[in-house]
């Protein structure tokens, strides 16, 4: 009886050993298949009776594809890839899974493939995983080091983790690969952070061309646009391009969100939170949402203003019920509207942990100056500023630290300096640097 | 009577297997749909296509119109794929590319001996600009003339010529326009008199033509890339597609060496490639105006029909792009040992030429047999008749799928192909050569 | 019996890939559904609106028929080109649990349409929430199959997209059933089963800021949660009942049960996190996880089989005369010792062997929240709880056995209990066995 057990134990740990190392490693299928497969991807698949900037027909004309041969490797990347252009386009975050398991099964079919594992490094970008984007970056170049894509993922993370100097040279690497929206969006933001709007326009201005019939990409690049003029103050530019953005890609949240601080800068406070409504309903994201709320109690609708921060509060704890640690914005949110503010600081350390960026300096800075602590507050803010970014909202934190740390007359300065950059820089703060200013 | 788990050990091994198999379990869950948060970072597009630089076609033929035997036109599709009816915005040039032709004289495998630079200039004019109307094209009133009101997004374009070095405009932004997208009769409703006003003649024998045109290349997609499930008669799955054209005719003796015409010319064989390139920018450098003269990188090439669909391997193909044609040497392997043979071979059990296939390189790598550069351009005899096909210089006519397959197969699939044999518009025998573009309103797709 | 199907009902959960947190289609979704049917005279649509957390929070309270109406006016029909108006008749609200404690909404309105004149074109058009993100489903007909279950489980197909359709055409026949409107869900099938909410104890892990107070409390917190789980179907509770009643166990032997089921199950979900982090790399999980299933089911049979085997033997060797001995003993004990300790490990392992998914969830939650630790101690609480409910019930079974001492409990029931439940073991483990083998391969 017990060498039956034993016998029967061991074939169990044996078939499930070999299943262990046979399928694990099983490599890619027939050589013709293989061949016989598409290789001109974009070439075919557009080529395949799809109108350019159409992922929905692309999407379906893959998971037919895909449906007559389930080994395409090449197919079930492409869908991976194209799940994540359709949760640009539509919000619904549940092509993201779908993304990861096309992706994941592109890669059992065909292990070394770099546009899987840079998918894979795209999708965890999206959930701000930066560490763990770095490294799928990482893997996918060394299975195609010419590919301009991949720089563009692994910069992505760099800067996210506060390592500008190697991300910058890894867009321009990208750009030097293969100009195209995604460099040229990549030098500008690059170009942003250095602190230089006026380059940064032309580079966003080559994105814009280079978007060309691509409603979602064109839209994207339209308001990042805007957002370069609205961030030296140039409302009206900045307004047209949102317009523009709407016209190429109708019902573009970040469209209404923009377009919504830009109407509330002209005092159109009502017709602001219609537009940031549009945003939130579309996507409810939390500077969506805390925008509203804000939005609510400038116009003086205070219970409004709570129903929003409320909703803050429920987006938080779906965040974590999804394994997703603080946000950088929610943590934000806490701290500019005086929630917890103890407990704000360890959100904010937490946040910054994971993106150690100049965008987490300056939050954790902030965090710190709203506790009092303006002498640790403002190592941070020195080093939210390193770069020579013109970002209004941290020059006005760094201001607000140096007023409490008693240097008036440079804390003055650099709110003057805010002010001056974009006098509407924040529907909750602007007023508060002119009232200091007096 | 002993126990059930005599060891501990098997124990340890059950609770491990089991627990494994709720392990994997649970990695098929995976983390749940992420709450929206993505793009609260700066997410940029990280989308491969650039349609506006994607190089659909390229032909090199001596032109068969009646009476102009001894002109050469050069042709450039871009664009893949266009909806006729993708309103509001349809399809432009982009006027940050350079599209160009680059031609080789003296066969030494550089085609740096004459080029032909195409930059193109939106214009937003008119009651579209005016009113902040989100359309490009209105039927304010219908557009008869490029110069039409309703045409509220223009392009100009030049064409400079850059022969040992030297940049010549040698047609400057201002006089030409290109012609829109064809939105449908009501807006446009004789396209093809529009058309024709953007059909130039500019002097010395040189015409061009920038516009929208029906996708002239046929092929049955859907059986090729279903592994060769091919049938017949075989369905042009790119019916009812348009693309955007770039047409040049010169005469030959502006392309030739000693600047003699066919015939009489002591340097008839001619290589070429087109091109589409794209400004170079890097963070810490200044501006990326898009007309400026500043360095431009090659973002796609093309010369011979399929080779960076069927030779090219996927993981080169960036790459390979970015390249120049004499540099083909590098990806040898993939003409002498072609992957397209053998998924013929296994796909339909036909016995296909042995490697290394010298005749593939031959043929799309090499003058003559005897050449030493390997250099990956279509090549053109101007010795021949206008009319000859492809791997002879290429014509829209020319049906390069059914072609490629006989080349690559080999003597085994002799008369083998898609059974689709021509274009699903008439290809017209006149300049520009391909055919009128399908209307956003009446547009057909052929099925199956 | 009860036992196998208790343990195939955890297999089959456990085989779902439910998610474990979160509306399946994302926590901001409203999803909607059309049912166009004729089943007599009279066209009806049975509608149902199906909102995720945040838009469920951002409606408050639900005044019903004003959400009736108004669905009402959104969904337009047109019978024969002539536009009809929908009428709500009948409505039902639910709010089924969902992620982070909150709940989802589930509202199913019927709308009566027009008397059909006979054979009829009849178009639909549904502009309710029209800019929202989510599923958009029509079906026509009251027997067609709806791709979602009429938004109660939504098919996690890859190869899918979510379903898009806001408008039909189709000609309708009058039915002929009489002018009833059709039924609304009740009961459990207004619950949506395909939501897995996160239990109390899930949610422990995720708390935000962890004081040393908070700690503590969520350990508690843990060990409760723990102890009512076991109070749930399965974990051997009757295996370790009739196990230490018929053996003559002591109080220790209860304790000894309940330590070695803590542990087996602590190690089984520690085993989890090891393996799953090790073997990421390398698995692929969709083509191990069939036939790991199977081994599991295997293993099962095995010890189920090897029980009963050894029953039976025991039988059998009673049988050739060993009649002196006391009836009543179970493999592995002598008589007078009560149970050896092998055959402790084996019942206690039993029960601890199948780890629970909650423990589960908290673990790959642990690990994607960066707190490990905190993680593994809950588990270890939960799993204490888990052995102290089991300890106590197995406490109760000895006292009551000592306390019934002189009742002959020792009969053939007895006698035949330990067999039963090994054949139990060997069912389930059959069970298993049998849900694995179609996938494999």
């Amino acid at each position: 009886m017990r060498s039956r057990l034993i016998v029967l134990v061991t074939v169990a740990a044996l078939a499930a050993a070999v299943t262990l190392l046979g399928g694990a490693f099983r490599g890619s299928h027939s050589p013709a298949a293989q061949a016989a497969s598409p290789a001109g991807a974009a070439r075919a698949l557009t080529d395949a009776g799809l109108a350019v900037g159409d992922t929905a027909a692309l999407v379906s004309q893959l998971q037919d594809r895909l449906r007559a041969d389930p080994r395409d490797a090449r197919g079930y990347a492409l869908l991976g890839l194209a799940y994540q252009q359709r949760a640009r386009e539509t919000g619904d975050p549940t092509y993201y899974p779908r993304s990861e398991r096309a992706l994941r099964r592109a890669l059992r079919l065909a292990p070394a493939d770099a546009v899987s594992v840079g998918g894979l490094g795209s999708l965890a970008l999206s959930r701000h995983r930066f560490r763990e984007a770095l490294a799928l970056g990482r893997r996918a170049l060394r299975f195609a080091p010419g590919s301009a894509r991949t720089y563009g993922v692994i910069g992505d993370s760099l800067v996210e983790l506060g390592r500008y100097d190697e991300a910058f040279r890894a867009f321009d690497t990208m750009a030097q690969l293969r100009p195209s929206l995604a460099a040229y969006a990549r030098v500008s933001y690059a170009r942003e952070l250095l602190g230089r709007p006026q380059d940064a326009i032309a580079a966003m201005r080559l994105a814009v061309e280079a978007a060309a019939n691509q409603p979602e990409a064109t839209a994207w690049a339209r308001v990042q646009l805007g957002k370069l003029y609205w961030s030296t103050g140039q409302l009206g530019p900045a307004a047209r391009e949102y317009r523009s953005a709407l016209a190429a890609f109708p019902g573009y949240a970040y469209a209404f969100d923009a377009l919504a601080q830009v109407e509330a800068a002209r005092g159109h406070t009502r017709r602001a939170i219609g537009l940031e409504t549009r945003a939130v309903d579309a996507i409810p994201l939390p500077q969506f949402v805390g925008l509203l709320g804000d939005l609510y109690g400038a116009h003086g609708q205070r219970a409004q203003a709570r129903r929003q921060y409320a909703l803050i509060g429920v987006i938080q704890r779906l965040l974590v019920a999804n394994g997703v640690r603080t946000d950088l914005e929610t943590a934000l949110f806490d701290v500019d509207h005086g929630i917890r503010l103890r407990h704000a600081v360890a959100l904010a350390r937490a946040a910054r942990a994971d993106r150690p960026s100049i965008d987490g300096d300056d939050v954790l800075a902030w965090a710190l100056a709203r506790n009092g602590r303006c002498g640790e507050a403002a190592a941070y803010s020195r080093r939210a500023l390193r770069l020579g970014t013109q970002d209004a909202l941290k020059l006005f934190h760094r201001g607000m630290i140096e007023r409490c740390l008693g240097n008036r007359p440079a804390g003055d300065a650099f709110l003057r300096r805010a002010l001056t950059l974009n006098p509407h820089f924040s529907v909750l703060w602007s007023p508060v640097a002119r009232r200091a200013l007096g | 009577m002993t126990a059930v788990l005599g060891r501990r050990s098997i124990g340890l091994i059950a609770f491990v297997l089991l627990g494994a198999a709720v392990a994997l379990l649970m990695l098929r869950l995976g983390p749940g749909p992420t709450p929206a948060k993505a793009a609260s970072h700066r997410e940029a597009p990280l989308i491969a296509n650039d349609p506006p630089a994607d190089i659909t076609d390229f032909f090199m033929f001596r032109s068969t119109q009646p009476g102009q035997d001894d002109k050469v036109d050069l042709i450039m599709d871009v664009i893949p794929g266009e909806e006729p009816s993708a309103g509001p915005n349809y399809y432009n040039f982009d006027p940050s590319v350079a599209y160009t032709f680059h031609v080789d004289n003296n066969t030494d495998g550089k085609a740096d001996d004459i080029e032909f630079e195409f930059r193109f200039k939106s214009e937003l004019r008119g009651i579209v600009n005016d009113a902040g109307l989100p359309l490009s094209y209105v039927a304010l009133p219908p557009i008869t003339t490029l110069d039409g009101a309703g045409l509220g997004l223009r392009q100009h374009y030049s064409i400079t010529m850059i022969k040992d070095g030297k940049r010549t405009v040698i047609s400057p932004m201002t006089d030409k326009i290109a012609v829109p997208s064809n939105v449908g009769p009501r807006t446009m409703p004789n396209y093809d008199g529009l058309a024709a006003q953007g059909m130039y003649d500019l002097g010395s024998g040189i015409k061009v033509f920038a516009g929208q045109r029906d996708d002239p290349f046929f092929i049955d997609l859907g059986a090729a890339f279903d592994t060769l499930n091919l049938r017949s008669p075989g369905t042009d799955m790119l019916s009812g597609f348009n693309v955007n054209t770039i047409a040049l005719e010169v005469p030959a003796s502006l392309l030739t060496k000693d600047h003699r015409a066919p015939g009489l010319t002591a340097y008839p064989k001619l290589g070429a490639y087109a091109s589409t390139s794209r400004p170079r920018v890097t963070v810490r450098g200044r501006g990326g105006n898009s007309l400026g003269l500043g360095q431009f990188v090659q973002v796609q090439r093309l010369a011979n029909p399929l080779v960076n669909e069927l030779i090219i391997g996927t993981k080169d193909k960036d790459l390979w792009n970015s390249l120049e044609p004499e540099q083909e040497g590098r990806f040898l392997d993939y003409y002498t040992n072609p992957r397209f043979a053998l998924a013929l071979s296994i796909v339909f059990g036909a016995v296909v030429p042995s490697t290394p296939r010298q005749d593939l390189v031959n043929a799309l790598l090499k003058y003559a047999p005897t050449d030493k550069r390997l250099s990956e351009l279509l090549r053109l005899n101007l010795n021949s008749a206008p009319g000859a096909s492809w791997p002879n210089g290429r014509k829209p006519s020319d049906d390069v799928t059914d072609t490629a397959i006989q080349v690559v197969g080999g003597p085994a699939f002799a008369g083998a192909g898609d059974n689709v044999s021509a274009n699903d518009k008439v290809l017209p025998n006149v300049f520009p050569f391909e055919a009128s573009p399908w209307d956003g309103r009446n547009r057909v797709h052929q099925n199956p | 019996m009860r036992r196998l199907v208790i343990l195939a009902v955890g297999v089959a959960a456990l085989a779902l890939p439910a998610l474990a947190a979160a509306h399946p289609l994302g926590n901001f979704t409203v999803n909607r559904f059309s049912r166009v049917e004729a089943p007599g005279p009279r066209v009806y649509v049975r509608y149902v609106l199906d909102m995720a957390e945040i838009p469920t929070f951002q409606a408050g309270r639900i005044d019903v028929h004003a959400y009736a109406r108004r669905i009402a006016r959104n969904a337009h029909l047109v019978v024969d080109g002539r536009p009809a108006p929908l009428v709500p008749v009948r409505t039902a609200l639910a709010h089924p649990l969902g992620a982070g404690g909150l709940h989802t909404t589930r509202l199913e309105v019927v709308l009566a349409g027009p008397r059909l004149p006979g054979r009829a074109s009849v178009a639909y058009h549904d502009e309710n929430y029209s800019d929202r993100i989510g599923w958009k489903e029509i079906v026509v007909g009251a027997d067609t199959r709806s791709a979602s279950d009429e938004l109660r489980a939504y098919p996690k197909d890859l190869l899918q997209s979510p379903l898009d359709t806001s408008s039909v055409t189709t000609s309708l026949e009058p039915g002929d059933g009489p002018d009833v409107a059709p039924a609304l869900s009740s009961g459990k099938s207004l619950e949506a089963p395909d939501r897995v909410a996160d239990a109390g104890f899930a949610s422990l892990v995720g708390r935000s800021h962890l004081s040393a107070l908070v700690i503590l409390a969520s350990l508690a917190a843990a060990l409760f949660w723990g102890a009512a789980h076991a109070l749930s179907p399965g974990h051997g509770k009757t295996i370790v009942t009739a196990y230490l009643v018929g053996q003559r166990g002591t109080p220790r032997h209860a304790a000894l049960l309940g330590l070695i089921v803590t542990i087996t199950h602590t190690i089984g979900v520690f085993a989890l996190g090891l393996v799953t982090l090790a073997l990421s790399q390398f698995v692929v999980p969709d083509r191990l996880y069939p036939w790991l299933n199977l081994a599991s089911g295997l293993l099962v049979v095995g010890i189920g089989a090897s029980v009963f085997w050894a029953r039976w033997r025991h039988r059998r060797a009673h049988a050739h005369g060993h009649h002196h001995h006391h009836h009543g003993h179970v493999p592995g004990s002598d008589p007078g010792t009560g149970p050896s300790f092998r055959s402790l490990l084996a019942v206690g392992v039993s029960g601890g062997l199948l780890p629970c998914p909650s423990a589960l969830v908290v673990l790959l939650a642990a690990i994607s929240l960066h707190r490990v630790a905190f993680g593994l101690i809950l588990i270890l609480a939960f799993s204490a709880g888990l052995a102290l409910s089991i300890t106590g019930i197995g406490l109760v079974a000895v006292l009551a056995r000592r306390a019934f001492r002189r009742l002959s409990l020792e009969g053939p029931v007895m006698r035949l209990l330990p067999a039963a439940s090994a054949l139990v073991i060997l069912a389930a483990g059959l069970a298993m066995t049998a849900h694995a083998v179609p996938k494999v391969g």
